[in-house]
């Protein structure tokens, strides 16, 4: 067990200076650096450039870079962002938090919604209109559900929340409630297909202690669904978050990248990387627990 | 009641709201609501302004990209950082020709042609509670010319020398700018905030790179910086210090919302009070609505670049102007809201010469495309993904030159990779940008020989004679005469495919009163309140 954990640490490490290599690179071979950013249209004379390279290590090998970098992450000092001079590590984690926020506040109201929705279809037989309704909900990519939500507020006249949590959690859960739902039933109906529930059937329980059982069975399925939604939400809903200007990690990347802020990029893919490696760990180790069967193997 | 039923009116309710919703917004209204055009002329100035407590929030289609008023150099940081700083002189807008007039300067004199003395005004502080010095003055003017791409433009000759040889302080708020050669546009350029004035231990701090923490963002404008959360928001407070007129409003949010149907829904529904980078086919709809909507004239050309390297004949580049419709592309892809190029200075600048337009002539491009043995060549046409008009841009463009038989590929490209071919590398053929000057003189020195803005790599001795020459020319006459020749050789030599000065457009709340737009898309806030 000890050793399982220790294997998918050493992953862990892995991924994280893996991403980060080849973030770097990528952004490194991309043409334009920070220097061409801050000039613009213009440019700065010869000696200015220089400093300016010499500071951001801009004259050493792309390797050389990448391991001082490395150096860094490691030893806890994230650098500076080129541009607004904030810690790297205050930034990330601030934005870090607010995402993490919405993964989670997202998994909550779409998993709740999911099961009173599926209860309500499978127990209680209005089947049809959610199942129609959850056809409108994928029919359209989360963003487009965030433009809809706007525009309906922008007509009511009513102020949009610009930069708080509510509209991006709004346009996330509409836009995902309806694959989960699909998801969650489908494995309920198999669940009710299963001979132990046809047991319990038999013994007499009542539809409603059922659906619990068979929510039970199909819980294993669904988390790892549902936590694999909750790792893209945490490394960035990058639309929904422009849209709403909601400083989230997805925004963050977008910025880091389009302004070539290298600190901040390498922050950003150690921090996603190292969260969604983690978060694999987590879901096994979840899945362990509310699976005996799996449970029993190891 | 069965079930059927019940799912019908649901979706009929999506339909018809789903409907309501694209009919109000995506499409275009018919003509038949009436215009009425706020200028920004006709400002009622107000003895003083009614103090209020009150929160401006402004939707801005782009973030900032520095917090250092010398590195500036979108529209999005002036915006910003233009309430923090001010400049020695300051450039106003009457509603159709630009100003320069002393703003921290109380009073100047030419001494020689080469020393100008200036006096700054008495009690002015920064933010920090210091008061504004002579030694301020330099740091700040020094540390532009060394630092700011634009400063430097703006201050350093042909040879790439600065014009200023030295800054000798006679006392706390007398100067003299002591110039290597007489320099006639000088108050023209230090107007411009990339000149702009910080404190001396600011400058000398941030010597060798950009500022690069918001507790040094200190100037001696109106606002200070509260707070800057990159690609979201840029909050800013009054400055009760301040040594002019305060602004009535006390915080000022900027709101970056770069999804044009986010500002709009933003100002329908009241989260902000002010939109800028207003679409013009949303302009009807926003007035149906109550919104007022300011257009001013903008100094932004539209161009599409011709890399004069590798088409250095002259008789191609005239034929590829000549090839464009520039009056459909206006009406067409800008709903009228720009003006065909008719020189190659926006018409706000003093003295920005009306030349003889290149007429839509097919017949005339093909001769002389045909006369340049330059028939059936291929160009590519490079295009930055930022601005979704200059991609269309370059569809329409594609269209014309296919039928004067030039065949146009067109590469997109993410922003910092576009900078970097095009005034970096020099790769291109043709590439669309529209730069926006400040000042008469500094839109034509784009177009010196090896000048940083000069991206097509135009080099015409005469050019760089004639602006060297009205840089010295005293007497008014035979400078403005000057300027006329050498607008009328760059306009010929076409360097690039002229093609409209974008309008300025922005939208407001009928409950702020007294805003002003500058032609560079700056909005002024002097005398705004909420009414």
């Amino acid at each position: 067990m000890w050793l399982h954990i220790l294997k998918k640490l050493f992953y862990v490490l892995l991924v994280v200076l893996t991403t980060t290599a080849v973030l770097y690179s990528v952004a490194r071979l991309f043409p334009g650096d920070p220097i061409t950013v801050l000039y613009g249209e213009t440019t700065p004379s010869p000696d200015i450039r220089k400093l300016l390279e010499a500071r951001l290590w801009l004259d050493k090998p792309i390797y050389a870079q990448l391991l001082l970098y490395w150096k860094r992450l490691f030893t806890g000092d994230w650098g500076v962002s080129i541009f607004s001079g904030e810690p790297v590590l205050t930034l990330i984690l601030r934005r870090y938090i607010n995402s993490l926020a919405l993964a989670l506040a997202t998994t909550i109201t779409t998993t709740a919604l999911c099961v009173l929705l599926v209860y309500l279809s499978t127990v209680k037989g209005y089947d049809k209109i959610f199942t129609q309704l959850a056809t409108v909900s994928t029919s359209m990519p989360a963003v487009l559900w965030g433009i809809v939500l706007m525009l309906v507020l922008a007509l009511l006249k009513m102020p949009i929340p610009f930069g708080s949590i509510v509209m991006p959690l709004a346009t996330l859960t509409i836009a995902g409630v309806g694959i989960f739902y699909t998801i969650l039933k489908n494995l309920i109906e198999k669940a009710f297909s299963e001979p132990f529930i046809e047991m319990y059937r038999a013994v007499g329980m009542s539809r409603a202690r059922l659906f619990i059982r068979a929510l039970h069975y199909a819980m294993p399925v669904y988390v790892t669904a549902v936590l694999y939604r909750l790792g893209l939400i945490v490394a960035g809903a990058i639309a929904t978050e422009t849209l709403f200007s909601y400083p989230g990690m997805g925004k963050l990347l977008v910025d880091a990248f389009s302004s070539r802020d290298y600190p901040v990029l390498l922050g950003w893919s150690a921090m996603i990387s190292s969260t969604l490696a983690l978060l694999n760990i987590f879901g096994d180790l979840l899945h362990m627990y509310i699976d005996p069967r799996i449970r029993e193997e190891k | 009641m069965n079930r059927k039923f019940l799912y019908l009116v649901i979706l009929i309710i999506i339909a018809v709201l789903a409907s309501y919703v694209s009919e109000s917004f995506l499409t275009r209204r018919g003509a038949s609501i009436t215009i009425t055009v706020p200028t920004t002329s006709t400002t009622v100035y107000l003895l003083s302004n009614p103090m209020q407590n009150a929160t401006l929030r402004i939707a801005l289609s782009t973030d900032i990209s520095t917090i250092d008023i010398h590195y500036a150099t979108g529209v999005a940081d002036f915006e910003v950082l233009g309430n923090v700083y001010e400049s020695l002189f300051r450039i106003t807008y009457n509603g159709s020709k630009l100003a320069y007039i002393p703003w921290l300067v109380k009073e100047f004199k030419q001494l020689n042609d080469t020393a100008w003395l200036f006096v700054l005004r008495n009690g002015i502080m920064f933010q920090n509670g210091e008061r504004l010095t002579a030694y301020d003055v330099k740091a700040s003017l020094e540390r532009s010319m060394r630092l700011s791409g634009i400063g430097k433009q703006l201050l350093t000759d042909a040879k790439g020398r600065p014009i200023i040889s030295d800054i000798v302080i006679i006392n706390d708020t007398a100067f003299i700018i002591m110039l290597r050669e007489p320099f006639t546009p000088l108050i023209e350029h230090l107007a411009h905030l990339s000149t702009a004035i910080m404190p001396r231990d600011v400058a000398l701090k941030y010597w060798n790179g950009p500022i690069n923490s918001t507790q040094d963002v200190i100037g001696t404008g109106p606002f200070m910086l509260e707070s800057y959360e990159k690609g979201s928001r840029a909050v800013l407070k009054r400055f009760d210090g301040y040594w002019g007129r305060k602004p009535a409003i006390q915080n000022l949010v900027y709101l970056i919302l770069p999804d044009a149907n986010a500002r709009i829904s933003a100002i329908l529904s009241g989260s902000v009070d002010i939109a800028t980078g207003v679409s013009p086919d949303m302009v009807n709809t926003l007035r149906a609505q109550g919104i007022e909507v300011y257009r001013v004239t903008g100094v932004r050309l539209v161009l599409v670049a011709i890399n004069c390297l590798r088409i250095p004949d002259v008789r191609v580049r005239q034929a590829l102007n000549y090839a464009i419709n520039r009056s459909a592309i206006v009406k067409e892809l800008m709903d009228g809201y720009a003006q065909v190029a008719m020189g190659i200075a926006s018409p706000v600048f003093p003295d920005a010469a009306v030349l003889e337009p290149y007429n839509y002539n097919v017949s005339k491009a093909r001769e002389l495309i045909e006369e340049a043995g330059f028939a059936g060549k291929k160009l590519t046409l490079l295009v930055s993904t930022r601005s979704p008009k200059d991609v269309q841009l370059a569809q329409v463009v594609q269209q014309y030159l296919k039928a004067v038989g030039v065949d146009v590929e067109i590469v997109q490209m993410e922003h910092t990779a576009f900078l970097k071919r095009v005034f970096i590398d020099h790769d291109f053929d043709l590439a669309i940008y529209g730069p926006s000057p400040s000042s008469l003189y500094y839109a034509l020195t784009y177009w010196r020989t090896n000048a940083s803005l000069n991206g097509p790599q135009y080099s015409n001795p005469e050019v760089d004679v004639l602006l060297d020459r009205i840089a010295r020319e005293v007497n008014e006459s035979k400078r403005l005469e000057l300027y006329r020749d050498v607008q009328e050789v760059i306009w010929r030599d076409a360097p690039a495919m002229w093609l409209y000065f974008e309008d300025v457009v922005v939208a407001a709340r009928p409950s702020v009163k007294g805003l002003q737009i500058l032609p560079f898309q700056k909005l002024v806030l002097d005398s705004m309140y909420i009414g």
